[in-house]
């Protein structure tokens, strides 16, 4: 059955689609629907949707003659949405199995969480990009919840996933995860520092790398890819001009792991993650802060940070959300003392907003053990992100 | 070190290197800066409320 539609006026801005073919009668909201782009016209697209023919005006860059899901937003007056995101957090389990039902692809646990991966990426579902993806994802053996797996979304979609490029960059850069790496960079910092090498290196890596709240070496803090770059070749010239050193296979697994944080920073936060590692002094131990920053952009063109600090060996890490100007944000540990914390706290917030004019609302939830509410403060973010 | 880097040039991981470097240079000052900021006062202030544990 074959549906023309002239008139354009009506037509939604976003992913809207001509109101006259009485879509009430054989679509439901809520339902995905599969649509291909057949043709661009001067104003509009030819779009196939359910294998009847319209005229739409979508926004979104979509390629010709790919099938593409979508979902059925209003029925009266035709809109679709390509964001499947608000629906997976009311009914996840039904969505992913009608998504996999309609691309004629039989899933599994793994799929699952990468098909959910794409669309908390906010990525169009077209199917040979999603095929390609879980073909790439079986060759390289990753594991579903890895920010390979991420990075490769990212990849495939920006068409950056042929000749061999993506697999390239994952064999031989993306082969362990980034925490694995920053672990690795913390581990080979500790073994370096105490396996006897001289002091003037000892001092540049404890001033560059190792906050020191008696020191405030705030450098320690911040960006650290330029401290860890000079660091590496510091411990290449000291390595290259002694014949022997107790601790080169030490300085050789700083080099390499270090080698590979620089990298694979520099690759992710092309795709606007932005995850660091920050290492503390912590009585006579160096303790690791896990840092995971990710930035989305809305339509509107107001770009929003989901934020994670997490203390490494201790139940203790700050969720948040930056949006227009106002970090949300919840701190989860097991505090006594909450009165000396709600003070760090308040001055926390005040330099946020003498220095970058962000306004803060920072609460602390006790209960870190409680599983239930770490869960529902997470849906809670989540939520927000959409 | 060196040994890393010639595989991964062989292998083109640093064929865009250059140009991830140019756009990272070109994203907003003013973002990073935020990044950044952000970063730092939160990582103290998980640091402060550490310490203040033990």
């Amino acid at each position: 059955m074959t549906e023309n539609i002239t008139n354009i006026i009506n037509y939604e801005k976003l992913t809207g689609i001509g109101n006259s073919a009485k879509t009430h009668f054989w679509l439901e909201p809520g339902s995905i629907v599969s649509i291909e782009l057949i043709e661009q016209l001067e104003k509009g697209v030819k779009v196939l949707i359910n294998g009847k023919l319209f005229i739409a005006i979508i926004d979104e860059p979509i390629p010709l003659k790919e099938e593409i899901l979508a979902l059925v937003t209003n029925v009266k007056k035709l809109s679709l949405s390509l964001n499947f995101e608000n629906q997976l957090y009311k009914n996840k389990k039904k969505l992913l199995e009608e998504i996999f039902i309609k691309l004629k692809i039989a899933p599994d646990n793994i799929l699952f969480e990468i098909l959910e991966n794409i669309i908390k990426e906010k990525k169009p579902l077209i199917k040979t990009k999603i095929i390609q993806l879980f073909e790439l994802i079986g060759q390289l053996n990753l594991e579903s919840n890895s920010i390979q797996i991420l990075l490769l979304i990212h990849l495939v979609w920006n068409n950056l996933a042929n000749n061999n490029y993506a697999k390239d960059l994952i064999t031989n850069l993306f082969q362990e995860p980034f925490e694995y790496v920053c672990e690795q960079v913390a581990e080979t910092t500790k073994q370096i520092l105490f396996t006897g090498i001289p002091q003037y290196i000892a001092k540049e890596i404890t001033d560059k790398l190792i906050y020191n709240e008696d020191y405030n070496n705030t450098i320690a803090l911040g960006n650290k890819t330029e401290s860890i770059i000079k660091i590496i070749k510091t411990l290449s010239n000291y390595s290259e001009t002694r014949n022997e050193i107790k601790n080169k296979k030490e300085i050789n697994s700083f080099i390499e792991y270090g080698s590979k944080y620089v990298l694979q920073k520099i690759v992710l936060q092309q795709y606007d993650y932005y995850p660091d590692l920050i290492l503390v002094k912590h009585n006579n131990d160096i303790a690791e802060i896990n840092v995971e920053i990710k930035k989305h952009s809305t339509p509107n063109g107001t770009p929003t940070y989901k934020i994670k600090l997490q203390y490494k060996k201790e139940p203790l890490e700050l969720k948040g959300l930056l949006k227009d100007y106002l970090l949300i944000g919840n701190i989860s540990a097991n505090i006594n003392n909450s009165k000396e914390i709600n003070e760090q706290i308040k001055n926390t917030e005040e330099r946020l907003l003498r220095k970058i004019k962000i306004k803060t609302n920072i609460t602390i939830n006790n209960e870190v053990q409680n599983q239930n509410m770490q869960h529902l403060n997470y849906l809670v973010i989540n939520k927000l992100v959409s | 070190m060196k040994k890393l880097l010639e595989i991964a040039y062989e292998k083109k991981i640093l064929k865009e290197k250059n140009k991830l470097i140019e756009k990272l240079i070109e994203k907003n000052k003013q973002e990073e800066k935020t990044i950044e900021t952000l970063k730092n006062e939160i990582a103290k202030l998980l640091i402060n409320i550490s310490q203040k544990r033990n």
